[in-house]
């Protein structure tokens, strides 16, 4: 390996280091594609790490590199007709009587280092599409391709090694850190299991993901509720920022955290893909974030993308009637602003028992305006390319328009019924 | 001597009254230095801390600050919702409707509670009883308050969903909470709150558990049901868009006390507090894109470490030495009825006053996304 | 590529981030120019702040409760008390429990409490009753404790084994659990120490403990069930870590605190059945004393107003009992990680 002055000395604490790495030699640990490497670790230390720490063993064959030789705006993730349903199960006898359309048929690319959001309502399927692009949940159907390698064909160990080039970070800064834990075993059980079991290049990463988020070296000893929500979330980002991976799915990263505290994390999230060149999946459900964050945005209802556009073709002119709904739906800080808005009426569907024809079709305004064509209902629309690089999947794409939904808005009243008769 | 009337003017017109004597007809409810503390094991929280604002009847104010600020305790404080101990009120005084609430007998209270002021919560599936149905459980309440009999209380039941965009009340009534969606829910709620007419509803995050276009449709609901029944609105959140929206009014708080107060529009198009301007600077927008967000620095302080001079002074741009030795008063800022707590204001800020908005002013300080 | 990618190691000092434009347009908030990257980011972390509240790790918070809890407090200082006592007891206190005092004379009446036989003496052999209640404790709270542990470590596995693994294993041991629990438990404790207990004190524990890990294992398995569904285990996944550790690190430690606040009522439950079995003549061999024996064998000298005899056991059961459900509701409060005060 590249650096020979830190070579593993036996690796009891109080022995020192035989010759202490320069401050300023750092470890390349891109050096090589491959494996996630630190330093070679004697026979005894992983013998002793192993027992350790519960019998990882660390991984001998290299993965290639996936992500090798991608340059900036090809495609780093491929995802093609993925699908998540999930069984539910009812009835004495525990059979399936139902399933939920969690995802349910998606197409899309994210290019390297662009930031690729996912927007829609709860139960659109944006979170569980965004665990089963890592498979942390297993698809039922479609191809995920992470450079040249199909994540969903991966064997289970092979799954192990990719984790450190596929991270996650999660909406919930509470729940995400696991209470019992002291930092340094949260941010290092991630290189440990990735196969760094000596136990000073562990800590010197944990140290410099600490403060590549922001936060001080020392507080490794230190437990997550001694914490605030911000310092919580950076702690998330740190942990999935040492593995040094190349793509995160942020999933709501900011939701959690209060007014001023998600603009720290958004400028952190932005500041740290520049830095270390790292592609993005972002979920979200908050249209205004999405759009000061996104390079492209694919709009989701009901397990499937209806809308997808560069975010300031999706913003300037969106072309699906459910897009220009939840733009409307925004609440301006602007007082001088109050403007009269589109109110969609009752609620998303069941994923369970999707409408029939297009999903939208019970809720849509444009719908109603068009005096409630038979196609809707009858056909589901294709996700059609209207422009290049904007695609949405409504049959009447063609005639939504701003000035369509004001006009909608003004004719009707805005207290509108919470439920709609299918 | 011409100094303290001047200052006793001042306050009489922007709704500060003497002690123990009752506000206009025109104010319907009037909180005055009202202090809520807590008294837990790590020492005493101040979570509410000398806060003074007034609702006039049929008017809107939109409370508004981060998780913790004592937005939320304010309202309890009001409801006397609160566990006594851990909570103690310290001092203040609450009038509602020509009477002081705070010394009101609990079987009054009680009385007030629901019949004058209703409340919304943001949870609506743990403020509603889950072995009721919905339609027992608003008639319960009318019957209990406006003395009608059961019949009629169904009767307003049904009305009353109606009202909130309910299709089908006759059989909506039948249903449990749990068989209703959380839109669905908070509408109930609102029905709820609404069936006795109130003078005042308390309306605490009522949208943030909710998707983007069900917090629509409430939101308008909200404004509709207000303007029909003219009862004033005292509106609690974290979403600056929400309060602009919504209120004419709006109170900001930080760590336990009010940092400015004014109309919504002077507040959100030109607010005179560090905190009120960062918190609007902060939101991410289009315009922003590529360039840093201005994010606050820093974190709330804890409650049991609250620095000595101004609270907000750790995490101000504007700091200078007597911002961490001076308690800033919320003093009028503009002449118009804005209020900032602030030492940029005082004598011994002006100084540095032109530098900090000018700035302001030359950039636009315009809220918020452009869609 | 515009830039150099990073590596965690490099220092990130030098990176050119484009600060300045939005410093200019924001209204000076904060970023004051900044030509440090990582200083500013830590700014705006607020990692310079003090954490206000001193730092405590999880057991440190607990006993911190814990001390607040009077009742619990007193039922910890009773519960050492008495293990002080049973251990270090029998080598000071004057009377040796092997000897009789006067083999013999066998007396009709026992002795009313004195200043030489605090708990008074007994009828019969005259032993010294404390004598008794101490070397009784001995036994009994070994049983009571190690019968507790036993059960516990049983159903820990069955539950953590059932909950992880699910499936047809999780069908098999819940139905277990289920035979378990419809068995008439006492009449079966019963029967068991008649054939297999013979009055040994190990035998007697195995039995006891072979009956009280039902609970514990429906209550791990279902801790399992709702902490594996939590977002830090996934987020373990999603680094990599195996199942393993998932299990030892992220799982345990979470689901420790129910276990331990149902094991301290496990421990009282079977104080008070060996004290029953052992009355009913089918528990420990009733030469040597437990608290249950001691009852048992005064049981014929009630009736001549011996109330000393059984009084003091019978004292010693209830305190100890007390002083176990007192310790547990305290560890309930102690160990809800939702309150820090």
């Amino acid at each position: 390996m590249t650096d020979q002055a830190t070579t593993p000395t036996p690796d009891t604490d109080e022995t020192p280091v035989a010759a202490p790495t320069p401050a300023d030699a750092p470890t390349p640990i891109r050096a090589t594609p491959g494996v996630l490497e630190g330093e070679e670790p004697s026979v005894e230390a992983l013998e002793r790490d192993w027992q350790r720490d519960g019998g990882e063993v660390p991984s001998e064959e290299p993965l290639a590199d996936p992500a090798h030789g991608i340059v900036e705006g090809e495609a780093l993730l491929r995802v093609s007709g993925l699908k998540k349903h999930f069984p539910v199960y009812g009835g004495l006898l525990r059979r399936q009587v139902a399933t939920v359309y969690a995802v349910d048929g998606v197409d899309f690319e994210v290019r390297k280092g662009d930031v690729f959001s996912l927007v829609g309502e709860s139960g659109c399927g944006k979170t569980t599409l965004g665990r089963t692009v890592l498979r942390l949940v297993e698809p039922t159907a479609g191809t995920v391709h992470f450079g040249a390698l199909d994540v969903t064909r991966l064997k289970s160990s092979e799954l192990r090694r990719l984790r450190s080039k596929m991270q996650i970070v999660f909406q919930d800064p509470f729940g995400s850190l696991n209470p019992r834990m002291p930092v340094s075993d949260i941010i290092g059980e991630g290189l440990i299991a990735q196969g760094l079991t000596d136990r000073k290049a562990r800590d010197r990463r944990v140290g410099d993901a600490l403060e590549a988020v922001g936060l001080r070296r020392d507080y490794t000893r230190r437990y997550p509720h001694e914490f605030s929500g911000g310092q919580r979330q950076r702690i998330g980002v740190a942990r999935a920022l040492a593995l040094e991976p190349d793509f995160i799915v942020l999933d709501e990263p900011v939701s959690a955290l209060d007014v001023s505290i998600q603009s720290q994390v958004l400028n952190l999230l932005l500041d740290l893909r520049k830095d270390f060149d790292l592609t993005y999946l972002f979920i979200s459900h908050n249209l205004s974030v999405i759009e000061y964050v996104s390079d492209r945005v694919g709009v989701m209802y009901l397990g499937q993308i209806v809308e997808l556009a560069s975010s300031e073709e999706l913003y300037r002119s969106p072309r699906h009637p459910y897009t220009l709904a939840l733009l409307s739906a925004i609440p301006d800080p602007d007082p001088r602003r109050r403007h009269k808005r589109l109110v969609l009426k009752g609620d998303v569907p069941s994923p369970v028992n999707p409408p029939a024809g297009c999903h939208f079709h019970t809720r849509c305004w444009l719908r109603e305006q068009l005096g409630n064509p038979e196609q809707c209902v009858s056909a589901e629309p294709d996700l059609r390319e209207l422009m290049p690089g904007h695609k949405a999947k409504c049959h009447f794409a063609e005639q939504v328009s701003g000035a369509k939904a004001a006009e909608f808005a003004a004719e009707h009243s805005t207290v509108v019924p919470a439920v709609v008769d299918a | 001597m011409t100094a303290e009337a001047t200052v006793a003017e001042i306050s009489v017109t922007i709704g500060e009254r003497p002690a123990g004597t009752a506000p206009g007809e025109d104010i319907l409810l009037d909180v005055r230095g009202l202090q809520t503390h807590f008294h837990v094991m790590d020492g005493t929280v101040r979570a509410v801390d000398g806060v003074s604002f007034s609702v006039p009847r049929g008017g809107t104010v939109g409370l508004v600050g981060e998780s913790a600020c004592g937005k939320s305790v304010t309202a309890l404080t009001i409801m006397r919702l609160l566990d006594i101990p851990p909570a103690e009120i310290v001092g203040g005084e609450v009038w509602f409707d020509g009477r002081e609430i705070l010394a009101l007998p609990e079987e009054e209270m009680r009385h007030l509670r629901g019949n004058d002021i209703a409340m919304i919560f943001q949870e609506p599936l743990t403020s509603l009883n889950p072995v009721l149905t919905v339609g027992d459980q608003i008639s319960e309440q009318v019957r209990l308050h406006l003395k009608v009999d059961k019949k009629e209380g169904l009767g307003r039941a049904i009305e009353s969903l109606r009202t909130v965009g309910i299709p089908n009340p006759e059989q909506r009534v039948k249903q449990y909470p749990h068989e209703m969606s959380g839109g669905m829910r908070q509408r109930v709620m609102i029905a709820m709150a609404l069936s006795c007419e109130p003078k005042l509803l308390i309306a605490d995050e009522p949208t943030t558990a909710l998707d983007v276009t069900i917090q629509a449709q409430i939101l308008e609901l909200l404004k509709a049901v207000q303007e029909r029944t003219k009862s004033a609105l005292m509106l609690i959140t974290h979403d600056l868009g929400v309060v602009a929206e919504m209120v004419d009014e709006i109170v900001v708080m930080y760590a336990g006390q009010i940092v400015e107060q004014g109309t919504a529009e002077q507040v959100l198009t030109r607010p005179m507090d560090p905190y009120t301007m960062g918190l609007i600077e902060s939101l991410p927008s289009v315009k922003k894109r590529g360039g840093r967000l201005s994010a606050i620095k820093g974190v709330v302080p804890s409650p049991f470490n609250l620095p000595p001079g101004c609270r907000f002074a750790p995490r101000c741009p504007y700091v200078w030495d007597a911002c961490r030795t001076t308690s800033p008063e919320l003093i009028p800022v503009g002449g118009h009825g804005q209020r900032a707590r602030c030492l940029l204001h005082t004598p011994a800020g002006a100084p540095r006053r032109a530098a900090v908005f000018d700035t302001a002013a030359s950039s636009g300080t315009t809220a918020g996304h452009g869609a | 590529m515009a830039h150099e990618a990073k590596s965690l190691s490099t220092p990130t000092g030098s990176a050119p981030i484009d600060v300045e434009a939005d410093a200019i347009q924001a209204i000076g908030m904060g970023i004051a120019q900044p030509d440090d990257a990582t200083a500013l980011r830590r700014e705006e972390a607020g990692a310079d702040y003090e954490v206000a509240l001193e730092s405590l790790n999880q057991w440190q918070l607990a006993w911190r409760k814990f001390r607040h809890h009077r009742l619990a407090l007193m039922g910890l200082g009773i519960l050492a008390s008495f293990f002080i006592i049973a251990l270090v007891g029998p080598i000071v206190w004057p009377f040796d429990f092997n000897t009789i005092p006067q083999p013999d004379v066998i007396v009709y009446q026992g002795r009313p409490p004195s200043l030489v036989h605090p708990f008074g003496e007994t009828g019969g052999l005259q032993r010294d009753v404390l004598n008794l209640v101490i070397n009784g404790a001995r036994t009994s709270l070994f049983i009571g404790f190690s019968s507790m542990a036993l059960g516990v470590l049983i159903g820990t596995i069955v539950g953590s084994l059932a909950g992880f693994i699910g499936g047809v294993l999780d069908n098999v041991l819940m139905r277990t659990v289920d035979v378990f629990l419809s068995i008439p438990l006492l009449f079966l404790i019963l029967v068991a120490s008649r054939f297999f207990g013979n009055g040994n004190v190990m035998l007697i524990v195995m039995i006891f403990a072979f009956f009280s890990w039902m609970g514990i294992a429906r209550l791990v398995r279902s801790l399992f069930l709702s902490i594996r569904e939590r977002e830090f285990v996934e987020a373990a996944r999603a680094v990599g870590v195996r199942d393993r550790r998932i299990i030892f690190r992220h799982i345990l430690p979470n689901a420790i605190s129910p276990i331990v606040v149902s094991a301290s009522l496990i421990v009282a439950a079977n104080i008070i059945s060996e004290a029953f079995v052992s009355f009913l003549g089918f528990g420990v061999n009733p030469i040597y004393p437990t608290w249950g024996n001691i009852l048992s064998n005064a049981l014929t000298f009630i009736p001549l107003g011996n109330w000393w005899w059984p009084f003091f056991p019978g004292l010693m059961i209830i305190l100890t009992v007390l002083a176990v459900n007192f310790v547990g509701d305290g560890l309930r409060d102690a160990l809800d990680p939702r309150t820090r005060a």
